[in-house]
C-alpha cells in the first residue's frame, strides 16, 4: 500500500513537471503535438492523483495499520461511513484531498476547452500553471508530508479519529473548504494566461468568470458549513468565533466577492483591467494561505510555525508566486489600460468602485488582526490578543456599508444615473423601511444597532422585491403572460441579474440572522437536581437526571430534560481512545425565530438522580443564516445556468425580416 | 415589503423578550466575554470550558456579587495576566497598532478610488460633436438596458 501510494504521487510529480515544460514550450515554438503532450500528462497527474487517494481509502477501509497516516487518524471500532471523514482529518490527507481536488478540477477544465476556438491560445498556460501548483502539492506529499509513511512494525489497532469530527457537519464541512481554497487556482491560472499571452480583453473574463462563481459558492458554502458545525458542536452558544482559521477562510471569499463584481466593470465598459487581474491574484495568494494555516495552526504562534514541516515549504511557494505573479503583472500594466472614461459620480461603476473599497478594506482589517498577534511578537516579544470585539468593530461598520449599497448599486444605471429616476427607484423601497421599522419599533425592537441593522436589511430587501414586480409587470404587459409565468421567464431569461438578486437576499437573511442573534441572545446557566427547572424566555426547562449509553468505542451521557413538556438530549461524548476530549452534541430545538439551545456543562451523580449542569441559550433568527445559505447556491445556479437562445428562433418569424433579425 | 413587515409582525409576536436572566448571570457572561481563557486557543472566559475559566468565572461572581463595577474588575484581571488577558485588544501600547492598520487602510483606499475617478472623469476627446455620437451611444445603452428588462 504505502509504496504503491508514494508510486503515483511521485509519478505525477514527474508528469506535472512534464506538463509544465511541455505546455510552456509548446505555446513558445507553436508546438502544437507539445501543447497536446502536456495536456496528456495533466490528464495523467488526475489519473495517478486519483489512484493515490484510493490507495489511501482503501488503506483506511481494510485498516491498514501499516500505514503511519492510517493509524494516527483510525481505528478498528470506526464505523465505513467515517472513512472518508479520516480520509482529511489530518495534514498529509487533507493535502492529498486539495491535490486530488485541483486534479478534478484541472481535468474538467481540460474537458470543457477542448474543443478548438479562440479559447485555445489560454490553454497551454492554464495548464503550465495548474501544474505548477499540482507539482508543488506533490512534492510536499512526496517528499515532506507524506500519507504513504510506513511503520516497521504495525500495530494491532488505530488511535482513531478525533472525536470532533465524528459530527456529520465535520463530514461536508473540511471538504468543502479545501476545495473551496483550492477553486480559486483556476481563475487565477486564467488570468496568468491572459497576461502570458497579452490577450488581456474581455476573453479570458468570459472563460474565468463560471469558474471564479463555483470556486465562491464552494467555499462560501465551506463557510457557513463551518459555521453550522460550530454551531452545532462547540457548544458555545455561538457560530462563528473570529478564529484565524475562520479568518483565513473568509478572506479568499471576501476577495472573490469583490472580483465577481469587478469584473462586470470590464465586462460592460472596459473599466478596471489590471485591477481584476490583481484581485484575482490576491485571491489566490490568500486561498494558498488559507490552505497553510488551515492545515498548520502557525498562528498560535511564530514557534509553532518554525516547528511545521510544510510552512518553509509553502512560504518559499508564496513567496515565488507573488513574486513571478507580480512581474508578470507590471511587464503587462501597461496594455490594461481602461478603454472608458467615467461620465458621473453617480452611476454603477462608482458604485462598483466603493463595493471593491469596502470588500477591500474588509479584508485587509480581518488579515491585520489576525496576523497582527504573530507581528507583534515578532517585533517587539509582546502578546497581544486580538479577539471578536476587534472584529466585529471594525468590519461591523464595513459590513452595514456593504448591505446599504446593495440596496443602492443595482439601481444605479451604466454611465450617468438621472436625480428623478433615482427618487422614482428608492421612494417605495425607502417608504417600506421607514413603515418596517416603525412596526419593529413598537414590537420592540429599540436597540440602534438592531434598527440601523434591520433598517438597512429591509431597505434593500424593498429594492430587490421592487426590481421583481418591476420585471415581471413589464413582462406582463409586453407578453400578456400572467405575473407567475412572467416572474419565471424573467428570471430565466435573465439568469445572471435575477440570480444575483437571490444571493443578495440569501446576504439579507444571514445578516438579519447575525444582526438578531447578536442584539437579542439570551443566556442563562443552571444546576438543577431531578424535578427542579430553570426558565428563559417563554421555555421551561425541567431536569430528569441523566442515562448513559455504551455504543462501541464511546460512552454517551445523556442529559434528560423536559422542554415545555417535550423531550430535549443534550449530550458528551466520551471516546474511549480520547478520554481527555468530550464532544458536545448541543441541545437544539429551532424555530423559524429563534433556536433554543442547551449545552450539557457536567452532572454529579449518576442514573435519574443526578443533578446537571446546563448552559441555556436563546438564539434569535439563527436558522435565517442557514436559509441565507442555501439561497447563496440556488441564486449561483439559477446564474450559472446556461441561458436560452430566443433570438435564433425568433429570427425565423418572417416579420418584416430585418426587424426579426435586429432583436 | 408587505410580506416582509408582516413576517417581522409574526416574528415579534412570537418571540416576545420575557423575563431575563437573573442579572448576576448576566454580568458574569458580560465580564467574561471580555476576557481571553490564558490556557485555551481563542476562546474567551465565558465560553471555556476549561477549570481555569471556571475559577476565572467564580471570581467574577464573587467580585460582582461584592459590588465592583465590571471595569475594577477587568482591570484587576489585566494587573495580574497582562493586556493580553483582554479580548478587546486596549487602544495603547503595542495594541495600538493594530487598530490603526485598518485606518491607514481605508484612508489610503479611499484616496486610491478618488485619484482614480479624477482621473477617470477627465472630458473625452472622442465625443466632441455635440449630437451625434453622444446621442447614439445613450440610445445604445438605453437600448441594452431595456433589453435587459424585458428579457431579450
Amino acid at each position: 500500500m504505502a509504496a504503491l501510494g508514494q508510486i503515483c504521487i511521485v509519478g505525477a510529480f514527474a508528469m506535472a513537471l512534464y506538463a509544465i515544460a511541455g505546455s510552456l514550450a509548446g505555446a513558445r515554438w507553436r508546438a502544437h503535438e507539445l501543447i497536446a503532450s502536456g495536456q496528456h500528462a495533466a490528464w495523467a497527474v488526475f489519473g495517478l492523483i486519483t489512484a493515490a487517494s484510493v490507495t489511501l481509502i482503501v488503506a483506511f477501509a481494510v485498516h491498514d495499520f501499516s500505514l503511519r497516516y492510517v493509524w494516527e487518524h483510525s481505528s478498528r471500532a470506526m464505523s465505513m461511513d467515517l472513512i472518508l471523514a479520516a480520509f482529511y482529518s489530518g495534514q498529509q490527507g487533507s493535502l492529498l484531498y486539495w491535490a486530488w481536488t485541483l486534479s478534478i478540477f484541472t481535468a474538467i477544465v481540460l474537458w470543457q476547452q477542448r474543443k478548438p476556438g479562440p479559447h485555445r491560445v489560454f490553454m497551454p498556460y492554464v495548464v503550465a500553471v495548474l501544474m505548477v501548483i499540482e507539482a508543488f502539492m506533490t512534492l510536499l506529499l512526496g517528499f515532506v508530508a507524506t500519507p504513504f509513511e510506513a511503520l516497521p512494525r504495525p500495530p494491532a489497532d488505530g488511535v482513531g479519529l478525533n472525536p470532533l469530527l465524528y459530527d456529520e457537519g465535520m463530514r461536508i464541512h473540511p471538504p468543502m473548504l479545501l476545495a473551496g481554497l483550492m477553486s480559486w487556482s483556476v481563475p487565477f491560472a486564467f488570468a496568468v494566461a491572459a497576461l502570458a499571452t497579452g490577450k488581456l480583453g474581455n476573453e479570458w473574463l468570459a472563460l474565468c468568470r463560471r469558474y471564479a462563481m463555483v470556486a465562491w459558492v464552494i467555499l462560501g458554502l465551506g463557510n457557513i458549513l463551518g459555521a453550522w458545525w460550530a454551531y452545532h458542536v462547540l457548544g458555545w452558544g455561538g457560530y462563528w468565533g473570529w478564529d484565524p482559521v475562520e479568518n483565513v477562510a473568509l478572506m479568499p471569499w471576501l476577495l472573490g466577492t469583490a472580483f465577481i463584481h469587478s469584473i462586470q466593470m470590464q465586462e460592460r465598459r472596459g473599466m478596471l483591467k489590471a485591477w481584476n487581474v490583481a484581485l484575482i491574484m490576491v485571491a489566490f495568494f490568500l486561498s494558498i494561505f488559507g490552505t497553510f494555516v488551515v492545515r498548520s495552526g502557525i498562528l498560535a504562534s511564530v514557534h509553532a510555525f518554525a516547528l511545521s514541516a510544510i510552512g518553509p515549504y509553502f512560504l518559499t511557494f508564496l513567496g515565488l508566486a507573488i513574486v513571478g505573479s507580480l512581474a508578470l503583472f507590471f511587464w503587462r500594466l501597461p496594455q490594461l489600460r481602461s478603454d472608458n472614461q467615467l461620465d458621473s459620480l453617480l452611476s454603477r461603476e462608482s458604485s462598483f468602485l466603493i463595493n471593491n473599497l469596502l470588500f477591500l478594506g474588509i479584508t485587509f482589517a480581518i488579515f491585520w488582526g489576525t496576523i497582527y498577534p504573530l507581528v507583534a511578537e515578532a517585533v517587539a516579544d509582546q502578546k497581544v490578543s486580538v479577539g471578536p470585539p476587534y472584529f466585529k468593530q471594525v468590519a461591523g461598520p464595513l459590513f452595514g456599508a456593504l448591505i446599504l449599497l446593495m440596496g443602492i448599486g443595482p439601481l444605479m444605471p451604466w454611465r450617468r444615473a438621472s436625480r428623478d429616476h433615482l427618487a422614482e427607484s428608492f421612494k417605495l423601497p425607502i417608504i417600506g423601511t421607514v413603515v418596517g421599522l416603525l412596526v419593529l419599533f413598537v414590537l420592540g425592537v429599540r436597540d440602534p444597532f438592531a434598527v440601523l441593522g434591520f433598517g438597512l436589511c429591509l431597505f434593500v430587501a424593498g429594492t430587490i422585491v421592487q426590481e421583481f414586480a418591476r420585471g415581471s409587470m413589464a413582462r406582463h404587459r409586453a407578453t400578456g403572460e400572467n405575473y407567475v409565468a412572467a416572474l419565471g421567464n424573467l428570471v430565466r431569461r435573465n439568469n445572471r441579474r435575477y440570480g444575483g438578486y437571490l444571493v443578495h437576499v440569501g446576504m439579507l437573511l444571514i445578516g438579519a440572522g447575525v444582526i438578531g442573534s447578536q442584539v437579542y441572545q439570551q443566556e442563562t446557566q443552571a444546576n438543577l437536581a431531578p424535578g427542579q427547572s430553570v426558565s428563559l424566555g417563554s421555555y421551561t426547562i425541567v431536569a430528569n437526571g441523566i442515562q448513559t449509553t455504551n455504543p462501541p468505542g464511546v460512552r454517551v451521557v445523556d442529559g434528560l430534560l423536559s422542554v415545555n413538556g417535550q423531550d430535549l438530549r443534550p449530550e458528551k461524548q466520551f471516546f474511549d481512545n480520547f478520554p481527555q476530549q468530550p464532544s458536545t452534541k448541543v441541545g437544539l430545538r429551532s424555530t423559524p425565530f429563534e433556536d433554543l439551545y442547551v449545552v450539557l456543562g457536567g452532572w454529579t451523580g449518576d442514573g435519574p438522580t443526578a443533578t446537571i449542569s446546563l448552559a441555556v441559550f436563546i438564539n434569535p433568527l439563527v436558522s435565517w443564516i442557514w436559509t441565507g445559505g442555501a439561497l447563496l447556491l440556488l441564486g449561483t445556479v439559477v446564474s450559472l445556468w446556461p441561458a436560452p437562445i430566443p433570438s435564433r428562433r425568433r429570427a425565423t418569424v418572417p416579420l418584416g425580416g430585418r426587424v426579426g433579425a435586429a432583436a | 415589503m408587505r410580506w416582509l413587515a408582516c413576517l417581522l409582525v409574526v416574528l415579534m409576536l412570537v418571540a416576545p423578550a420575557l423575563a431575563h436572566a437573573d442579572a448576576l448571570d448576566e454580568g458574569v457572561r458580560r465580564v467574561g466575554l471580555q476576557l481571553q481563557c490564558p490556557v485555551c486557543e481563542g476562546e474567551n472566559v465565558a465560553d471555556s470550558p476549561s477549570g481555569l475559566a471556571g475559577d476565572m468565572r467564580n471570581v467574577i461572581r464573587t467580585k460582582l456579587a461584592a459590588g465592583e463595577p465590571d471595569q475594577q474588575i477587568l482591570d484587576e484581571f489585566v494587573a495580574s495576566y497582562g493586556d493580553s488577558i483582554l479580548t478587546e485588544p486596549p487602544k495603547r501600547g503595542i495594541s495600538l497598532g493594530v487598530w490603526i492598520g485598518p485606518v491607514v487602510g481605508l484612508l489610503l483606499g479611499i484616496a486610491l478610488v478618488a485619484l482614480l475617478l479624477r482621473t477617470w472623469r477627465r472630458p473625452r476627446p472622442a465625443l466632441a460633436t455635440p449630437n451625434g455620437l453622444a446621442l447614439d451611444q445613450d440610445a445604445a445603452d438605453e437600448f441594452h438596458q431595456f433589453r435587459e428588462e424585458f428579457g431579450r
